[in-house]
C-alpha cells in the first residue's frame, strides 16, 4: 500500500492530464453502454408502435443513437491520445527519478546489487511502471467512475436487477483477476526460475559445443535443454490454463446475469408493473454495462507486477544516504604528486585488497603498476577515482612543496583533476562528437578534431562521411577495440588532468592497433602525472618507475630495466603472447 | 521486440508458409481448438435465438415465466457450454503452441549441433542464444491467439450468415454487403495505422535504449562529472519523445478512429434498417432482435484480427532467424551422413605417434585459415604452440579435435588416417581444455562425471587432487554437490581453470590439449596449475597454445605459427639462439618503441 501511495505521488505533477484521461475514458464506456440499451429499447419500441399500429417519434431516440456513437468514437479518440500523452509524461517522471536515484548511490552499493544483474532488473522495473497508469490506474478510475452510475441508472429501473449486476460486475471485475492473480503470482517466480535455467543450459550447449563434443556428452546435454523447455512450458501452461479458467468463468458470469435479468423481470411484465419495453432495454443494459470492468481483471494482473517493481526502486531511494559535505577545496589543475600512507582497504572483513600500502609518485612522473590478478591494482584505481570510500590510511596530492588529502576536494574537483580510462571504458550510444562533449562539455569542433589527431584517430575520421557526427551503436558497437581505447584516450586528452590513470590500455589488442594506441598513450602522457596498470613492456618501457603489487603490498619499486635484470619473477609476469 | 527489420511482403509468404508447416507438431489440437471455438460461436448464435424468442414472448405474447422456462433452461445449458468451451479452446491452442515451441527448439538445436561451434561463432553466441530462447517464445502468440483468430474470422461470420440467411434473408443482405467492408477499410487505412502503430514501438524501443545505454555508463559519466548534465538531458529527450510520438499518434488513432467509427456505423445501419422493418411490421421482433444481438458479434472476429497483428509480426520476424538456421547447408552433408555406418573402428590401444601431414583449411568467405602443417608429436612430453593472435593456432587445434571433418584424414595416428566414421571414437582418446572452459549449470559434481561418467568418488577426488582443486572443493560448504551457477558464476577465475583441469584428468586421456589462460591468474593457481600439467605430460601427449614465457621454456618442442603456417620448430634454447621468430616474439614488444 505505502508503495502504491509512493507511486501516485509521482503521478501527481501530472495530475491533470492524467484525470482528464479518465474522463474521456470514462466517457466512452458509459457513451458505449448506453449506446447498446438505447439501440434495444428503439428496437423493441419500433415492434411495440408496429404491432399496435400508433405514431412513434422516432427521431429523437434515432438522434440519441447518433449522438452518442459519436461521443463515442470521439471521446475515445481523444482518450487516447490524452491516456498516452499521460503515460509519456510520467514514463519520464519515473525515469528521471530512477536515474537520480543511481547516480546519487555510492559505487559500494552498485556493486553489492551485482551491477550487471541490477541493470537487468532496473530495466524489467522501468518497464513495467512505464505502463502503470496505461494499464493499472486508468482501468480503476473508470471503473469506480463509472459503476455506480451504471448501477444508479439501472436501479432506477429495477433494484433487483442493479443489485444482480452489481454482484456479477465485482465478481468478474475483482474477485475472480484477485483469484487469477494470486494463482499468477505463485507461478510467476517459478516460471522466471525455470526461464533462467532453459537460458543457461540452452547457452551452455551453445558455448560448450566443444567440449561436449570431445566428453561425447551432446545427445546428454540436449537432452538436458528439451528437459528443462518441457519444464519451462509446463510451467506456463499453468498460467496459460489459469488464464482460459478465468475466460471461460467471466463468460459464464457474464452471460448468466442478462439470463438472471430476463428472469427477474418477466413476472414484472407479465403482471405489468414493468412496460414491455424495458425488458428489451434492461437486458441489453445488463449485458453491456461489464464493458465499465473490461480492463479491470488486466489491472489486477498487473497491479503486483508493477508494485513489486515500484518497490525494488523505492528500496533503493531509501538506500539513499545524506552526503557529508565537508569537501569543498577546490584546487586548479596543475602539476600533482600522489603520496599513498598506509592504505588499507577491505572488501568484506579480513581480506585486505590492500594492506598497509605506501609509496610516492612525484609531480609528472609516469608510473606502471604491475601485479598478478587480485594483488589490488583496481582497488587502486578504485579509491583514486573517489567513487570508492576510503577505509584507512591518507592518500595526499602533493603539489609545489605542499600536501592535501585528496578527499579534501569536493568530487567534482577531483574528477577534474583525475581522469580515468577504464578497461571497461563505457562508450555511448550517440555520435562521435556527443561521446567527446561527455569528457568536454565546451570543447569546440576544432579541439575535438585536434585530439581525435592526437589519439590517431585521423584517418579514420576522414573516411567517415558524417565525421564527428558519426553514430557509434550501442556500448560503440561500431568501434574495434582499438579505436574505443583510442576514443576514451580522446576524451582524457580533451579534458586535459593533472593525473591520467590508465587501466591496461593495450591488453586485448591485435599488434597494428596497440602499435597506434601506444603512440595515444604517448601523446596524452606529456603534460601530465601518469598513473598505468599495464603488462606491456612496450609502455613499461617508457615509463619512469614501475611499482611491483602483491597481495594488496608493494613488492618492488624500480625502473622496469632494473627489474628486468633483478627479478626473473617479473620477466615471467609481463611476458605474455 | 525483436530488432530484426520488418521482413517484405514476399519473406512473409515463405515465413508463414515456413510457421504453417511447423505447426504440423500439434495440428490436431490446433484444430481441435479452432473447431471448439466454432462450436462456441454456433451455441452463442443458438442461445441468441433463445434469448429474443424468450424476449419476444414475454413482450409481445404475454407469457408468463412458466411458459419461456422451457426456453430458459436450454439457455443456461447453453451458457454453460459456451463458458467451457472457451476455456477448453484457449487451453488446447495453448497447448498446442507449447508443443510447437519445444518441437522448434529441439529442431533448432540438433541443427545447431552438426552445424557446429564455428557457425555459432560466426552469428553470435549471444544472437543465437535469443533465437532459440526468446525467439521461440516469440512464436507462442503466433500459434496460440493469431492463427485461431484467422481462422475465426472466416468461420464465424460464415456461421451466422449461414443461419441468418434462412431466417430472414433480407437482414444477412446486409451483413454480406458491410462484411467485406470492414476488412476492404482496414486494408485501405489499417496499413498505415499499423506502420505508424509499428513505428511507435520501435520509436519507444529507442528512447528505452538511450536511457538504458545511460544507466550503463553511469560510473563513466560520474568520472566525467556528467550525471547532472545527463539528467537534464533524459528529461529533455523524453519530452521531445513525446512531442514526436504525438504527433505521430494523431494521425495514427485518427485511422483507427476512422475504422473504429465505420464498424460502429455497421452495426448502428442494421439497427436502423431494423428499426424501422419492425415499425412497419414486415419483420417480427424475435427475428429484429436475434439480428441486434448478432450483428456486434458478426464484425467482432474481424476486428479482433487486427489485435493480433503484432503477435503476427512479432512470430515472423523470429521465424525469419529460425529458417536462416534450419536452411543451413551442412559443412559436408555426404560426410555427415556416413557417420551412422561405422565402417572401421579406430582401434589404438596406446598412441605411439600423432602426425600431421599436409594439412590446409580456410574458412569459407574468408582468408584465415591454415595452410601446409605437418608435425609430429611422439606420445609423450609437452609441445607448446606459439605465435600472434590470428596466426592459426586454435584453427590448428579445431582441426587435430576433429571439428572440421573435411580434413580430418591429415591427422595419422601410429601413421594410420583417420576417417570422418571414426572421429567419435577419436575424441574419446583427447581431453581438452579451452581458454574460457565452459562449466555446465550444474553441480561441481556432475561437471567432473561428464568426462568419466562411471567415476568413484575417489577417482573424483584424485583427479581435483591432480589439478589443486580439492582444497578448496571440500570447503565449500556443499563440497563436491555444490552448484555452479550460470557461465561458472560464484567461483573465481583460477576456480574454474582448476575444475576444467580436473575434469581432463578425470578422463585419463593419452592427448591433453589445451589452450593456456591468457589472463593473469594468481600466482599460486599459476604455479599450481603448470606443475600439475607438466606432471601429466610425463606420461601423456600435452599439446598447448602457450601464452607464458614459463610454459615454453618447460616444453620438449615448440612450434611458432605465422599467418596460418608452421615457421619455426624446435626447443626453447636452440630456438632463442638462433634469433629468429621465436626471439622476436619474445622479445620484440620491449624494443617496440625504445
Amino acid at each position: 500500500m505505502t508503495n502504491f501511495l509512493r507511486l501516485l505521488k509521482l503521478c501527481k505533477p501530472h495530475l491533470g492530464a492524467m484525470l482528464l484521461g479518465a474522463f474521456l475514458a470514462t466517457l466512452t464506456v458509459l457513451a458505449n453502454v448506453g449506446l447498446l440499451a438505447v439501440s434495444g429499447w428503439f428496437l423493441a419500441a419500433m415492434a411495440a408502435a408496429g404491432l399496435a399500429n400508433t405514431q412513434m417519434n422516432y427521431f429523437t431516440p434515432a438522434g440519441v443513437i447518433r449522438f452518442l456513437a459519436i461521443v463515442r468514437t470521439a471521446s475515445r479518440y481523444g482518450e487516447r491520445l490524452v491516456t498516452h500523452n499521460a503515460t509519456f509524461l510520467l514514463l519520464s517522471e519515473i525515469r528521471v527519478s530512477v536515474f537520480n536515484t543511481l547516480s546519487q548511490l555510492s559505487n559500494v552499493d552498485l556493486a553489492m546489487s551485482r551491477s550487471a544483474d541490477l541493470f537487468n532488473r532496473m530495466q524489467n522495473d522501468v518497464e513495467a511502471l512505464d505502463k502503470f497508469y496505461l494499464n493499472v490506474l486508468l482501468p480503476m478510475i473508470v471503473a469506480i467512475i463509472s459503476v455506480p452510475i451504471v448501477i444508479a441508472i439501472m436501479a432506477a429501473y429495477n433494484a433487483d436487477v442493479a443489485l444482480l449486476c452489481f454482484i456479477a460486475l465485482l465478481f468478474v471485475g475483482v474477485a475472480l483477476p484477485l483469484i487469477l492473480s494470486r494463482q499468477l503470482q505463485n507461478t510467476a517466480d517459478l516460471e522466471t526460475q525455470y526461464s533462467a535455467t532453459l537460458r543457461a543450459e540452452l547457452s551452455d550447449t551453445l558455448n560448450g559445443l566443444r567440449e561436449l563434443a570431445i566428453y561425447q556428452a551432446t545427445e546428454q546435454q540436449v537432452k538436458q535443454c528439451r528437459d528443462a523447455s518441457e519444464h519451462y512450458n509446463q510451467q506456463l501452461f499453468v498460467r496459460h490454463s489459469a488464464q482460459a479458467r478465468s475466460n471461460g468463468l467471466s463468460l459464464l458470469i457474464v452471460q448468466l446475469s442478462m439470463l438472471g435479468a430476463i428472469i427477474v423481470i418477466t413476472p414484472l411484465v407479465y403482471n405489468g408493473t414493468m412496460a414491455n419495453v424495458e425488458l428489451a432495454m434492461l437486458s441489453l443494459f445488463v449485458l453491456a454495462s461489464f464493458e465499465t470492468v473490461l480492463t479491470l481483471p488486466n489491472a489486477f494482473i498487473q497491479l503486483p507486477v508493477a508494485l513489486s517493481a515500484a518497490n525494488r526502486i523505492f528500496d533503493l531511494e531509501d538506500k539513499l544516504r545524506p552526503v557529508a559535505k565537508n569537501a569543498h577545496e577546490s584546487l586548479p589543475v596543475q602539476p600533482l604528486g600522489l603520496e599513498f600512507k598506509d592504505v588499507s582497504y577491505c572488501y568484506l572483513s579480513d581480506t585486505f585488497a590492500l594492506n598497509n600500502l605506501s609509496f610516492v609518485i612525484e609531480p609528472l612522473q609516469k608510473v606502471a603498476i604491475v601485479g598478478q590478478s587480485g594483488s589490488g591494482k583496481s582497488t587502486l584505481v578504485n579509491l583514486l577515482s573517489g567513487l570508492w570510500p576510503q577505509q584507512s590510511g591518507e592518500i595526499n596530492l602533493t603539489f609545489a612543496h605542499k600536501t592535501m588529502p585528496i578527499n579534501m576536494t569536493s568530487q567534482q574537483n577531483r574528477c577534474e583533476l583525475i581522469s580515468i580510462v577504464a578497461q571497461q571504458h563505457h562508450i555511448f550510444d550517440g555520435t562521435i562528437a556527443e561521446n567527446l562533449r561527455y569528457a568536454a562539455p565546451a570543447a569546440t569542433k576544432e579541439q575535438m578534431i585536434n585530439a581525435c589527431q592526437q589519439v590517431q584517430l585521423a584517418d579514420w575520421l576522414c573516411e567517415l562521411k558524417l565525421g564527428l557526427n558519426t553514430r557509434l551503436g550501442t556500448g560503440g558497437r561500431s568501434l574495434s577495440r582499438g579505436q574505443s581505447r583510442r576514443l576514451a584516450l580522446a576524451q582524457a586528452l580533451l579534458r586535459a588532468p593533472a593525473i591520467l590513470i590508465l587501466d591496461e590500455p593495450t591488453e586485448g589488442l591485435d599488434n597494428q592497433s596497440k602499435h597506434h594506441v601506444m603512440d595515444a598513450i604517448l601523446t596524452s602522457m606529456q603534460q601530465c602525472t601518469v598513473l598505468s596498470i599495464t603488462h606491456d613492456p612496450a609502455l613499461l618501457s617508457n615509463m619512469d618507475q614501475v611499482i611491483w603489487l602483491e597481495q594488496g603490498c608493494v613488492k618492488a619499486i624500480a625502473t622496469h630495466q632494473q627489474l628486468l635484470i633483478a627479478q626473473p619473477e617479473y620477466v615471467n609476469l609481463i611476458s605474455r603472447f | 521486440m525483436t530488432t530484426n527489420p520488418r521482413p517484405d511482403r514476399a519473406q512473409q509468404t515463405t515465413l508463414r508458409a515456413f510457421l504453417k508447416i511447423h505447426s504440423n507438431h500439434a495440428g490436431s489440437l490446433l484444430k481441435l481448438s479452432i473447431a471448439l471455438g466454432t462450436l462456441n460461436a454456433i451455441l452463442m448464435i443458438a442461445s441468441a435465438y433463445l434469448v429474443a424468442r424468450s424476449i419476444h414472448l414475454v413482450m409481445f405474447e404475454h407469457a408468463d415465466l412458466a411458459t419461456v422456462t422451457p426456453l430458459l433452461w436450454p439457455l443456461s445449458i447453453l451458457i454453460l457450454g459456451r463458458g467451457l468451451l472457451l476455456s477448453l479452446s484457449e487451453r488446447i491452442s495453448a497447448q498446442a503452441a507449447l508443443k510447437i515451441k519445444t518441437a522448434m527448439r529441439q529442431t533448432l538445436l540438433e541443427k545447431l549441433t552438426l552445424l557446429g561451434p564455428s557457425y555459432i561463432e560466426q552469428q553470435g553466441h549471444g544472437a543465437t542464444l535469443n533465437t532459440l530462447h526468446n525467439g521461440v517464445e516469440a512464436l507462442h502468440d503466433y500459434y496460440a491467439n493469431y492463427l485461431p483468430s484467422v481462422a475465426y474470422s472466416a468461420l464465424i461470420p460464415l456461421a451466422i450468415l449461414m443461419v441468418i440467411f434462412p431466417t430472414d434473408w433480407k437482414a444477412g443482405l446486409i451483413f454480406l454487403f458491410t462484411a467485406p467492408l470492414i476488412p476492404l477499410f482496414m486494408i485501405l487505412v489499417g496499413h498505415k495505422a499499423e506502420r505508424l502503430n509499428q513505428q511507435r514501438w520501435q520509436q519507444l524501443a529507442v528512447l528505452g535504449n538511450y536511457f538504458f545505454d545511460r544507466l550503463q555508463g553511469l560510473t563513466q559519466l560520474k568520472l566525467f562529472n556528467a550525471t547532472a548534465r545527463e539528467l537534464k538531458q533524459i528529461a529533455k529527450i523524453s519530452d521531445d519523445f513525446r512531442h514526436a510520438t504525438l504527433s505521430v499518434l494523431k494521425i495514427a488513432f485518427l485511422s483507427s478512429f476512422a475504422l473504429e467509427f465505420f464498424a460502429t456505423l455497421s452495426v448502428a445501419l442494421v439497427a436502423v434498417i431494423i428499426g424501422f422493418r419492425l415499425f412497419f411490421g414486415t419483420l417480427d421482433f424475435s427475428t429484429g432482435f436475434v439480428v441486434l444481438l448478432l450483428a456486434p458479434e458478426f464484425y467482432l472476429p474481424l476486428r479482433q484480427l487486427g489485435s493480433h497483428y503484432h503477435a503476427r509480426l512479432e512470430g515472423i520476424s523470429a521465424a525469419a532467424d529460425m529458417l536462416k538456421i534450419l536452411n543451413e547447408p551442412l559443412p559436408d552433408e555426404s560426410l555427415i551422413s556416413t557417420k551412422t555406418n561405422i565402417q572401421s573402428r579406430l582401434d589404438v590401444p596406446n598412441i605411439k605417434q600423432l602426425s600431421i601431414g599436409n594439412l590446409s583449411f580456410h574458412y569459407p568467405n574468408s582468408n584465415e585459415g591454415v595452410s601446409n602443417i605437418n608435425l609430429t608429436f611422439s606420445s609423450s612430453g609437452m609441445y607448446a604452440i606459439v605465435g600472434q593472435s590470428g596466426a592459426g593456432k586454435s584453427t590448428l587445434l579445431d582441426c587435430l579435435l576433429g571439428f572440421h571433418p573435411q580434413v580430418i584424414n591429415s591427422i595419422a595416428v601410429n601413421q594410420r588416417s583417420l576417417s570422418v566414421s571414426q572421429i567419435k571414437q577419436w575424441q574419446q582418446h583427447i581431453a581438452w581444455i579451452p581458454q574460457q572452459p565452459t562449466l555446465l549449470f550444474n553441480s561441481i559434481k556432475a561437471n567432473l562425471l561428464l568426462a568419466k561418467p562411471d567415476a568413484s568418488m575417489q577417482e573424483l577426488e584424485n583427479a581435483a587432487a591432480q589439478a589443486g582443486a580439492l582444497e578448496f572443493i571440500l570447503a565449500l560448504p556443499q563440497g563436491f554437490d555444490t552448484p555452479i551457477g550460470e557461465q561458472g558464476e560464484g567461483l573465481s577465475g583460477g576456480q574454474k581453470q582448476r575444475i576444467a583441469l580436473a575434469r581432463a584428468f578425470l578422463k585419463e586421456a593419452p592427448i591433453l590439449v589445451l589452450d593456456e589462460p591468457t589472463a593473469h591468474l594468481d600466482s599460486q593457481t599459476e604455479q599450481l596449475v603448470q606443475t600439475a600439467i607438466n606432471d601429466y605430460a610425463k606420461k601423456h601427449l600435452v599439446i598447448v597454445i602457450a601464452h607464458r614465457l614459463n610454459t615454453i621454456e618447460h616444453a620438449k618442442q615448440v612450434i611458432v605459427m605465422k599467418d596460418g603456417a608452421v615457421i619455426e620448430l624446435g626447443n626453447f634454447n636452440t630456438l632463442i639462439a638462433a634469433k629468429g621468430a621465436l626471439f622476436d616474439l619474445v622479445h620484440a614488444r620491449s624494443q617496440q618503441h625504445d
